[in-house]
């Protein structure tokens, strides 16, 4: 969830890198919704869109700076001009290569064009993003895993007198585990509570600037809200965790009993 | 019949608490167990309580050898006997009556039968008015007492006690020696391990006397 959320960001800043796809100059406008019709389909493009000459002219001139347009009044050199925006997930220059070996190998296809330095410099930020991304998410992981751990231990370790008294007096496993099991059981509803009035207060904050921050972009973030299913998994994920270091804490000290007593 | 066959305790750092002794504890009555400090008293009272397993040898209580036992059956022998351990502390952080109720708690009593039998229990050792007390203020002679009590809270047919009268004056050892003696008239097998002789001067006891691991001399009436 946190993964897909800075993902999202991280496009809010990033333009969209585009293929521009040159037909051949004798194509006309069904010849281009032929060629629309194979690049619409494949998997890794997310839109297609088609620009007359005219517009083609601009855009060119938009890109590369030159004021074309006065020596060609007359005879517009550019054909019909398809612009493919890939999805999000085939960003990579090696997509981009496959992409644009298909379009070659379509009929009408002249030149196909994209900017393979900026897509290089994409695919290495959305790889040290991810990297970072992961490296953050892995490391709040292990220190939330670890503080788990550790207060569910010490609430164990204050009641090693009420374990030692209850062993010796003959109590069962079971027994002597159940009320840690219980503290470790209320103190994960309560953690929930908190977590779940804190993280949708936060992103309501959120909600607001985020928007405006996109508005600009075309770009919708869908997952902000976390779904039931994150926070049962979350939930179920604590509890497992609570549960099961104050059982391993619970039967240390009771080896560590035995021990003592052997 | 409590049994020691040839028992010997050796501790982890070498020390021996029990060398190769033999004795007959018979039921239903009181019995003392005494001896000079470090004579092997608490090792005794450990290995019938089921805190210790004997290096070598058999404990054996009412035919059944306690070494013998599942781990499910040690605790259920625990739950059955009482105890009176040196090493046993009241939890400090909870009321005197809930100390007492803990066996009770453990063998899963119905909640409805707990008070009365916690109020029987601290009546019997004259504790009653401090139910409610924290152990941190009672006297050291009144802890002793309400470890007695927590002992004694599930009426168990064998209680063993380990110096259940330290700290205590002579009025109130007394006290609990006629507590002891009224148990075993009903039959309760009462094992004591104590080194007042006060307790056993007029030898209408059993008394064992250990010395040094081992038994100073047989059994006598
Ligand atoms: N947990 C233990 N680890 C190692 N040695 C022990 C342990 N408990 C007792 N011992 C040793 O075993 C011997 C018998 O000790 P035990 O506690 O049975 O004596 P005792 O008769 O109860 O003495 P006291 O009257 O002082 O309570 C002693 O030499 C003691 O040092
Ligand atoms: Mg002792």
């Amino acid at each position: 969830m946190l993964m897909s959320h800075l993902e999202t960001f991280l496009f809010v800043v990033q333009q969209t890198p585009e293929l521009t796809v040159f037909l051949s100059r004798d194509v006309e406008q069904r010849g281009a919704l032929t060629v629309r019709q194979h690049i619409v389909e494949l998997p890794e493009v997310e839109s297609v869109r088609i620009i007359d000459p005219d517009e083609a002219l601009n855009s060119f001139e938009e890109q590369t700076g030159h004021h074309v347009v006065a020596n060609y009044v007359q005879d517009n050199p550019f054909p019909i001009t398809v612009v493919i925006q890939p999805t999000r997930a085939h960003r990579y220059s090696q997509h981009y290569e496959q992409l644009s070996n298909y379009l070659y190998g379509l009929n009408f296809v002249e030149l196909v064009h994209f900017d393979i330095e900026w897509v290089k410099k994409l695919s290495l930020i959305q790889d040290v993003a991810r990297v970072l991304i992961w490296a953050l998410a892995t490391t709040l992981l292990f220190v939330a895993v670890f503080l788990i751990c550790n207060a569910t231990r010490q609430q164990v370790a204050e009641r090693v007198d009420e374990i030692k008294v209850f062993n010796t007096l003959g109590a069962s496993r079971r027994f002597i585990c159940r009320r840690s099991v219980y503290t470790a059981f209320w103190q994960t509803v309560l953690i929930f509570i908190v977590t779940f009035i804190m993280v949708n207060g936060l992103l309501n904050h959120l909600r607001v600037p985020l928007a405006e921050l996109t508005a600009g972009y075309d770009i919708s973030i869908p997952t902000l809200q976390m779904q039931w299913t994150g926070w049962l998994t979350v939930v179920g994920a604590v509890l497992i965790l609570k549960i099961t270091t104050a059982k391993i804490s619970v039967n240390a000290y009771l080896r560590m009993f035995e021990k003592e007593d052997a | 019949m409590i049994e020691f066959n040839n028992v010997t305790k050796q501790y982890a750092n070498g020390q021996v608490g029990l060398r190769n002794i033999s004795l007959k504890i018979p039921l239903n009555q009181l019995v003392f167990i005494t001896g000079h400090t470090g004579a092997g008293k608490t090792t005794a009272v450990k290995l019938m309580t089921l805190r210790h397993v004997p290096t070598a040898g058999q404990v054996i209580v009412s035919d059944t050898n306690l070494s013998e036992l599942s781990r499910r059956n040690r605790s259920r022998y625990r739950r059955k006997i009482g105890a009176v351990f040196q090493d046993l502390p009241l939890l400090s952080d909870r009321s005197v009556s809930d100390n007492v109720a803990m066996p009770l708690l453990v063998d899963h009593s119905a909640p409805a039968k707990i008070l009365p039998l916690v109020t029987t229990a601290l009546e019997t050792v004259g504790l009653r008015s401090k139910m409610d007390f924290k152990p941190t203020q009672l006297a050291d002679g009144e802890i002793r007492r309400v470890n007695i009590a927590r002992a004694i809270v599930h009426q168990p047919q064998l209680l063993i006690a380990d110096e259940p009268t330290a700290n205590m004056d002579p009025t109130q050892s007394t006290k609990v020696l006629n507590l002891f003696k009224r148990l075993a008239a009903r039959k309760t097998t009462v094992v004591v391990a104590t080194h007042d002789r006060d307790f056993f001067f007029d030898r209408r006891y059993p008394v064992i006397e250990l010395r040094e691991g081992q038994l100073a001399d047989a059994m006598r009436r």
